[in-house]
């Protein structure tokens, strides 16, 4: 026993707290998600027009591109980690830098698309359209989000050192930038599948 | 103490944890027993706020034809009694005993998340408020608890009510997620050393499963919320018919949150009865690693089952199929628990006191109120029975008997450990006698009424249908329990003072929140306790090894505000974690979400949008200071 | 068994017959909304049959799943502080708990008329 409780000098470290907690916040995101999915398929199922009379079937070409885009930015996002972890702030800061710009393509890309559909006939009309809004809404939200966070962590890299406690932050946000871009898979085929 | 290193360490502690008393430290605490008082006396206050609506509503059912409140008034009367005692009651007083006993069973000095610890009862208070607050508008939500629609759409109820309620319950959805998360990592990462996974209380796995099951059951309410507001307020369409909806999604979406919710209730609850029993038998609990299963694979198969609500809705028998076959089997971990206790007592020489008794008469509530569970299971009965007030005598015995009862168990049990003092026994028992008394007098003519025919949330009925008379003794019932818990209430006010010194181990009990003083110090134990059994504090030479260890400043951690990390199967020493001490940023998020929300409540636009700005700077705000600076 | 085998029944003995139930519940449920919604009625889903073939599955894994967590019951023997042995007790108990569930599932599921 005795060999276990001494502290040693050089810690063997699992994953962060913070790490672990990003993991449950994305979890309960997952099944939000999940939620509303479930809901689109569970209402498409009841209605034997879909989409409904006079709405036309969702785009395909530019939703697709554009989360691929998205889907890269796992990549700059894992530099981005593993650089941090190693002690490497320039190249952290970079990834950060790269993932959030993949991302704001996508968001803005997504938006104009969103907001172009919405011109022609909002969320009001029909559940279809309501269904169509809230997912890709929540999804660009879940975006943003992680746009401002790497911005922040950018900000503090470039202001001061790389710390273990920035580090572990960087980490975790590599979690979110992953669930996102899985998630933008599951709301393009979600929101596609009538084109299919 | 009788070493010089000893007594050093003990001074270090006492200087990086100490907290001044005072306006700023009350604001900024992130002291988890500080945290889980304030838990317990809030949760309390809601308790008797909910209660006083039930009184209400049995003053006006004692009598056929009664005239104290009309049918808007009663109509917010029982959906706000049911959302205040299972979101601001049941959850949040569980929630502040295992805020105040997790990191002391499992031997650590904090939560993981400290800071998120106090933003979450800040939330739970914020979000509290903002329910209340819409009796001040007359706007009480006033569509039961489970807010069905089509009644809940703008159509049929275009006043705000159902405004408070679907933001209300998403405000405090913050907190319940912020607070599983912070019970999740905490359970599994900051053990005592050799605290393996077999090796964990009871009640740390009730905690573990109930946010397990938060973390997955949250979002399907919050869903369900988010799309009714937004039909309310921007005209989505997802629950009505003409437009493409379907109003039983609003009830797939509830349940899915709803009966897992039931478990989120029962489970800490039934983890506090496995803490109680085994130091109340004086014996080792039977069949620990079952019990531990037990509580997980109720939580799991809790997922399954919620179609059971709906069984009167018209869905496909193929679909019930699924859901009757996963409500019947969910009897086996509970049936497995209550052996558990049962064979624990008998095998043991019992000693009853306070505690003791509400054990018991949870034991013997609960299962009446399984067994009428079981009957529901049985679909053609559930049809007959279904909206009548036998659903309603049902899940007061279950959530009464298998929540409450043991939430006055754990009152009467760690009064000590939170104030250093004991209870009255005379006061106690009598007050506990009452309560049952009273209890099963409420409750049990309820079955009655029920296959009588009395409908549930009628605010009055006609005399000549026989109902009279156990209305009559129902509500007799009601004040009678009034007072058994009034009787706890004052017994716990007078014995601050009164009552009897504590002492480290008053009940002689097995669990490590006794290896230290009553109320704890701020830094819980000086020397982090090693474990080797599943009832540390009955290991006497292991807990002289721990003042051993003090004496030679082993596993005291004095560099900072710190705790030790184990890895989560078997508890051996991965690093040592440094956590924050007091942080004004809490207060300040959770205040610039209460502006958020109210700002959309009262649909200005251009002030939510200023919230949800202030909400962001307040999460950099907090991320300004890190550890180590 | 070597301890990488061990350790992969262990956790596959743990996690499959609960997540096989999940599974067969999910996508059995699915099945049926789709089979007796307005739109599903007219894609001719064979529900009888579908319903089979997801439930057999599940049988099959959940039953996999307790074989493998039974057969750590005997090794689980030399664990210090025991969590292997908890662990695999606990497995094989709850995955005949979730067989049994996947069965009795089964059993309702193709006695009855689907819509």
């Amino acid at each position: 026993m005795s060999e276990q409780l001494s502290v040693p000098v050089a810690l063997q470290r699992g994953r962060p707290l913070g790490w672990w907690g990003m993991l449950m916040l994305v979890a309960t995101e997952a099944v939000l998600f999940g939620s509303m999915i479930a809901s689109y398929f569970y209402l498409r199922f009841r209605t034997p027009q879909w989409p409904p009379v006079g709405v036309p079937e969702p785009k395909v070409l530019y939703p697709v591109l554009l989360t691929v885009v998205l889907v890269l930015s796992s990549l700059p996002a894992a530099v981005a980690s593993r650089s941090a972890r190693r002690g490497r702030p320039g190249q952290a800061a970079w990834g950060l830098v790269a993932t959030l710009a993949l991302a704001s393509v996508y968001a803005a890309g997504t938006s104009v698309l969103v907001v172009r559909a919405w011109h022609h006939a909002g969320a009001q009309r029909d559940a279809y359209d309501s269904l169509f809004f809230t997912l890709q809404g929540a999804h660009v939200a879940h975006v943003a989000v992680g746009v401002l966070i790497n911005l922040f962590l950018v900000g503090k890299l470039s202001r001061g050192r790389l710390t273990r406690y920035r580090a572990n932050g960087i980490w975790a946000m590599s979690l979110y930038w992953h669930f996102v871009n899985v998630l933008a898979v599951g709301v393009l085929l979600t929101t596609i599948s009538p084109a299919l | 103490m009788s070493t010089v290193v000893g007594r050093e360490e003990l001074e270090r502690l006492e200087l990086l944890w100490a907290e001044r008393s005072g306006l700023k430290t009350f604001l900024t605490t992130c002291d988890h027993k500080k945290i889980g008082t304030r838990y317990l006396v809030t949760s309390f206050v809601f308790f008797v706020a909910g209660g006083v609506a039930a009184l209400t509503m049995r003053t006006q059912l004692a009598t056929a034809n009664g005239g104290i409140v009309g049918p808007k008034v009663y109509n917010e009367l029982f959906s706000m009694h049911g959302v205040t005692m299972i979101f601001f009651f049941v959850t949040p007083m569980l929630n502040g005993f295992g805020n105040y006993m997790v990191p002391l069973q499992i031997g650590a000095r904090d939560m993981a998340f400290p800071r998120m610890n106090a933003l979450s009862y800040w939330i739970f208070l914020a979000s509290g408020l903002f329910m209340y607050s819409s009796f001040l508008v007359g706007a009480a939500p006033d569509d039961g608890w489970f807010n069905y629609t089509p009644l809940a759409e703008h159509a049929f109820t275009p006043g705000r009510n159902i405004d408070f309620y679907n933001l209300g319950l998403l405000f405090l959805t913050v907190s319940s997620t912020v607070g599983a998360t912070n019970f999740l990592v905490t359970i599994f990462k900051l053990r005592a050393p050799g605290m393996s996974l077999n090796r964990i209380p009871l009640f740390c796995w009730g905690i573990a499963a109930q946010s397990f099951s938060l973390i997955f059951a949250l979002p399907a309410l919050s869903a369900a919320n988010i799309f009714l507001e937004l039909e309310r307020r921007f005209g989505f369409h997802f629950f009505d018919r003409a437009n493409g909806g379907d109003a039983l999604l609003w009830q797939h979406l509830f349940w899915i949150f709803g009966h897992p919710d039931v478990y989120i209730i029962f489970l800490p609850a039934v983890g506090i009865v496995s803490t109680i029993v085994p130091v109340f038998a004086r014996r080792s609990m039977i069949a620990h690693d079952w019990l531990a299963l037990a509580t997980m694979a109720t939580a799991f198969i809790g997922f399954g089952v919620w179609v059971h609500h709906m069984f009167a809705t018209g869905l496909s028998n193929v679909t019930y199929a699924f859901y009757s076959a996963a409500s019947m089997v969910i009897v086996i971990p509970s049936g497995v628990q209550i052996f558990g206790w049962l064979a624990t007592l008998l095998k043991g020489r019992p000693v009853i006191r306070s505690p003791l008794l509400y054990i018991l008469g949870f034991v013997v509530t609960f299962v009446i109120g399984g067994v009428t569970g079981v009957m529901f299971a049985a679909i053609p009965f559930d049809q007959q029975v279904t909206d009548t007030y036998f659903v309603v005598a049902h899940f007061h015995y279950v959530l009464f008997g298998g929540a409450v009862f043991p939430i006055f168990a754990a009152i009467h049990y760690w009064y000590p450990k939170l104030t250093g003092r004991m209870l009255d026994e005379r006061l106690a028992t009598w007050s506990f006698w009452t309560f049952f008394v009273g209890f099963n007098l409420t409750f049990f003519p309820m079955h009655v009424l029920g296959l009588l025919g009395e409908p549930r949330r009628v605010y009055t009925y006609h005399s000549g249908f026989g109902w009279g008379i156990w209305n009559l003794i129902s509500t007799i019932g009601a004040f009678t329990l009034a007072a058994g818990i009034l009787g706890t209430v004052v017994n716990v006010v007078r014995s601050r003072r009164a009552g009897a010194v504590a002492g480290p181990d008053p009940w002689g009990a097995n669990t490590l929140e006794w290896a230290t003083s009553s109320p704890p110090p701020e830094y819980n134990f000086p020397s982090i306790p090693v474990v080797r059994s599943v009832d540390p504090n009955w290991d006497v030479e292991d807990r002289r090894d721990d003042i051993r260890r003090l004496e030679h400043a082993e596993l005291t951690l004095t560099g900072g505000h710190e705790t030790i990390g184990t890895d989560w199967l078997d508890g051996n020493i991965e690093e040592v974690h440094e956590g924050p001490a007091e942080s004004p940023w809490p207060l300040l998020l959770a205040l610039a979400l209460s502006w958020f929300f109210l700002a959309f409540l009262a649909g200005h636009w251009v002030l939510a949008g200023i919230g949800a700005a202030l909400t962001a700077a307040a999460v950099g705000g907090w991320q300004l200071k890190e550890p180590g600076e | 068994m070597t301890a990488r085998t061990q350790s992969i029944a262990l956790w596959f003995g743990l996690a499959a017959p609960p997540l096989a139930w999940v599974v067969q519940l999910l996508a059995g449920w699915m099945l049926d909304e789709a089979r007796c919604g307005d739109a599903g009625m007219r894609w001719g889903i064979d529900d009888h049959l579908w319903q089979g073939v997801i439930s057999g599955c599940a049988i099959a894994v959940a039953t996999t799943g307790v074989v493998a967590a039974g057969s750590m019951l005997r090794s689980a023997r030399d664990d210090a502080r025991g969590r292997t042995a908890f662990l695999a007790r606990t497995s094989f108990s709850a995955g005949v708990v979730f067989l049994f569930l996947t069965i009795l599932t089964l059993v309702g599921v193709q006695t009855l008329e689907p819509c």
